[in-house]
Parts: C-alpha cells; sequence; structure tokens
C-alpha cells in the first residue's frame, strides 16, 4: 500500500510524505510502540545503566 | 530531571516509569548512549515474525544513531530461550547500524538474568518501590497495570454523545462549514485556555465539525510538540465518548497526538477506537508514522515548510495557538465531506 496516493487534504500530504511507502501486508505487522522523550514535559527521564 | 539506574533490577524496574505502563511478553530496547527512543514489542511469535521486527526496529534506529549509542535489550517473557534468540537476534542487527547492545536481560517476576555476562539476581519489591518513589517525586504520573488498561482509558461513556448528536446535526444544517469551522477552532481556543472537559453538547458539536476534512485539518494544524500534551488531554477524552458514527476523526487526531507527544503506544491504541470496517486514510497515515518509527521532530520541519500551493487567504480563522507567520493548512483539497472518510 503506498500511503502517499491520493491525499484529499494539505495535512495528510504533509504526513504522507515522510513515510516510505509499506507493503500490501504493512497492516498485519507486530505493533511497534515508538516513547520518544517529549519536548517540554516532565517525561524527561532516561535510562542509564551503570 | 533524569531517573538514573545503577543495577540491573533498577533497569528492569524502570521500564513501566518509560513506557507508561507494565508490559508483559515482550521485548523492550532501553537506549543507554545517544538520543534514541525507547521501543516495546510484542514477543515475536515465530522466526519470521522475529526477523521482521528486528529489522523494522534496526532500520528505525539506524536513522537516529549517533557514534557511540547503545541500548539494552530486555526481554520479559517466561520462556528464557525465546529470549536468548531475541534478543540475540537485536543485537545482531543493531550492531550493524552502529548501535551496541551491551546488556540483555531475561527477566520474570522474581528473577533476571544478564545473557552477555552470564549474571543472574533477584527482582525485589524494593527496587520497584524505590523507582515508583523516585517518580513520584518528579510529578509523573504512575504506570497503567498493563498495555489493555491504556487501552481501556479510550473507552468511556458514549451514550450521552449520542443522545446529543441528532440536534448537533440538525444546527450545522443551519449553520455554514465555515462557521462551524470557526466556532471550532474557537472552542480548542478555550479548551488550550480553561482545560475544561467538553460539555456534551460541545462534544456532539465538534464530533459533526470534523467530518468536515478542512475543519479537522485546522485543528490538526494546531498540533505541535509544545502543546501535543493538551491535544492528547482533549481527543483520550473525546474518543472516548464519541459514538462510532463520528469517532474516526477523533481517534486519528489523538493517534498524531499522542505519536507528536512521544507515546506511541498510546497512539496505536487510539487509532484502534476507528471502528471497524470505517476506513479512514489519517488513520493509516498515522499507523504508517508509528510502524515506521518516525521521530516526532519531523513534523516539526514539515509543518514548518510552507508550499505556495497551500497558502489560501480567503478563509483564515484564528488558529488557537497560531504563531504570527506559521501557516495554515490550504483549501484546495476536496469538498468538505460530511460522514468518515471511505
Amino acid at each position: 500500500m503506498d500511503l502517499t496516493d491520493d491525499h484529499g487534504s494539505v495535512q495528510e500530504a504533509r504526513l504522507a510524505r515522510l513515510i516510505e511507502p509499506q507493503p500490501e501486508n504493512g497492516r498485519d505487522r507486530p505493533r511497534i510502540d515508538w516513547i520518544n522523550e517529549p519536548k517540554a514535559s516532565s517525561r524527561q527521564e532516561e535510562g542509564r545503566h551503570a | 530531571m533524569s531517573l538514573v539506574v545503577q543495577t540491573h533490577d533498577e533497569l528492569i524496574a524502570a521500564i513501566p516509569h518509560l513506557i507508561g505502563f507494565t508490559p508483559t511478553e515482550s521485548a523492550v530496547v532501553i537506549p543507554l548512549k545517544g538520543n534514541l527512543p525507547v521501543v516495546r514489542v510484542d514477543m515475536p511469535r515465530d522466526d519470521e515474525e522475529g526477523r521482521g521486527v528486528v529489522k523494522e526496529i534496526g532500520g528505525a534506529l539506524s536513522r537516529y544513531a549517533e557514534p557511540g549509542s547503545s541500548v539494552a535489550v530486555v526481554c520479559l517473557t517466561g520462556d528464557s530461550h525465546d529470549a536468548q534468540l531475541t534478543s540475540q537476534a537485536m543485537a545482531a542487527e543493531f550492531d550493524s547500524v552502529g548501535v551496541e547492545v551491551p546488556v540483555r536481560i531475561w527477566a520474570v517476576a522474581d528473577r533476571w538474568m544478564e545473557f552477555n555476562a552470564g549474571r543472574s539476581g533477584e527482582r525485589t519489591p524494593q527496587t520497584e518501590n524505590k523507582l515508583a518513589a523516585e517518580t513520584v517525586a518528579m510529578g509523573r504520573a504512575q504506570p497503567l497495570q498493563s498495555r489493555e488498561a491504556l487501552a481501556a482509558a479510550l473507552e468511556g461513556d458514549r451514550g450521552p454523545i449520542q443522545v446529543a448528536l441528532p440536534a448537533a446535526r440538525q444546527a450545522a444544517t443551519e449553520s455554514t462549514p465555515d462557521q462551524e469551522c470557526a466556532w471550532a477552532v474557537e472552542r480548542l481556543g478555550q479548551f488550550h485556555h480553561d482545560g475544561n472537559r467538553l460539555s456534551d453538547h460541545d462534544g456532539a458539536r465538534l464530533l459533526v465539525a470534523l467530518e468536515n476534512t478542512e475543519t479537522r485539518d485546522f485543528l490538526w494544524h494546531d498540533m505541535s510538540r509544545d502543546n501535543a500534551e493538551a491535544h492528547v488531554s482533549l481527543w483520550t477524552d473525546l474518543t472516548g465518548r464519541a459514538p462510532d458514527e463520528v469517532r474516526a476523526p477523533a481517534a486519528s487526531l489523538c493517534g498524531f497526538a499522542s505519536w507528536l507527544h512521544g507515546d506511541g503506544a498510546r497512539a496505536w491504541c487510539a487509532l484502534d477506537q476507528v471502528p471497524e470496517g470505517q476506513s479512514y486514510s489519517m488513520a493509516d497515515l498515522v499507523g504508517g508514522a508509528l510502524q515506521q518509527g518516525l521521530h516526532p521532530s519531523v513534523w516539526e520541519k514539515a509543518r514548518a515548510a510552507v508550499e505556495p500551493d497551500e497558502i489560501d487567504e480567503s478563509f483564515t480563522p484564528e488558529t488557537p495557538t497560531r504563531h504570527p507567520g506559521t501557516e495554515i493548512p490550504g483549501r484546495n483539497g476536496p469538498p468538505p465531506r460530511h460522514g468518515p472518510e471511505r
């Protein structure tokens, strides 16, 4: 599935340009949770291991 | 504020505080050095799935790895063999993209084993309590019990807005799309100001207004990494209260805001609230961003890039947190749609 095709809004087209085309079965893949540090909040931990 | 851990036990105990819930049967990647994300994925069900997941995570990490980047891999599973294989595969793949894995841990409820050094030890309630106390002192919300609990937070009482919807639809027919868009932008601004939960009347009106793609885009465009937390709050609430027929736009906005805030797990849970059988293109796009591990910072750059054909001076409601000089979404898309996109 090419997510960059035929987007009906500027915002969707803008997001689509950031995403690489996905294979047809892309939606069946296991979901990966990516947790990034927020830009400005209390959530500023880091996992550091000595 | 930083959460500094000294031992393997503390590293494992920190995981729920890093991802917002207590994971089970999961592999978790924790950055040790370098500006990398925390990653959680279900333990692979078979070799093929495992190869795909490892490749996918490695690909995304390679985009953000810096010289010297390193991570720990912690497998929380009852099967030590699976933990050994999965952490080994991750170490090989991550190493190939410049990310070292000096720590590979298998953990169950009461003990852990580190494969690289062959060390093992006990997990203790004292360590968990210590980490919890530190995060309380930081003013952080405590982690939920499970990923399922995170999903449940997006399922509220949908009855009251269901009751309010007919009147909201009737009122929308007596208004114009531009008037409803202006109201929605103003209502968002009020939420930014007071943070108060929307009434059923306003919730229903806003959810109906979002069926117009241009209106949705105005509210979407308001999102930035600075105000993402407020958007997460608003759209989490409305996703939980929205009946099936009007939920897809709110759930998609919640998914996007959660991603922008850095919370990929909540973002997935939000997208799961798009009713089954409804195809909504914004939800598909947000899912693509989540799957590929896009860093939220890329949106800031995309948002700042104004394209000439995106500017239309004919309609510019005051965007709630807009700053002078920033652009607004264009109006050169298709006519407003009345109903979830197919």
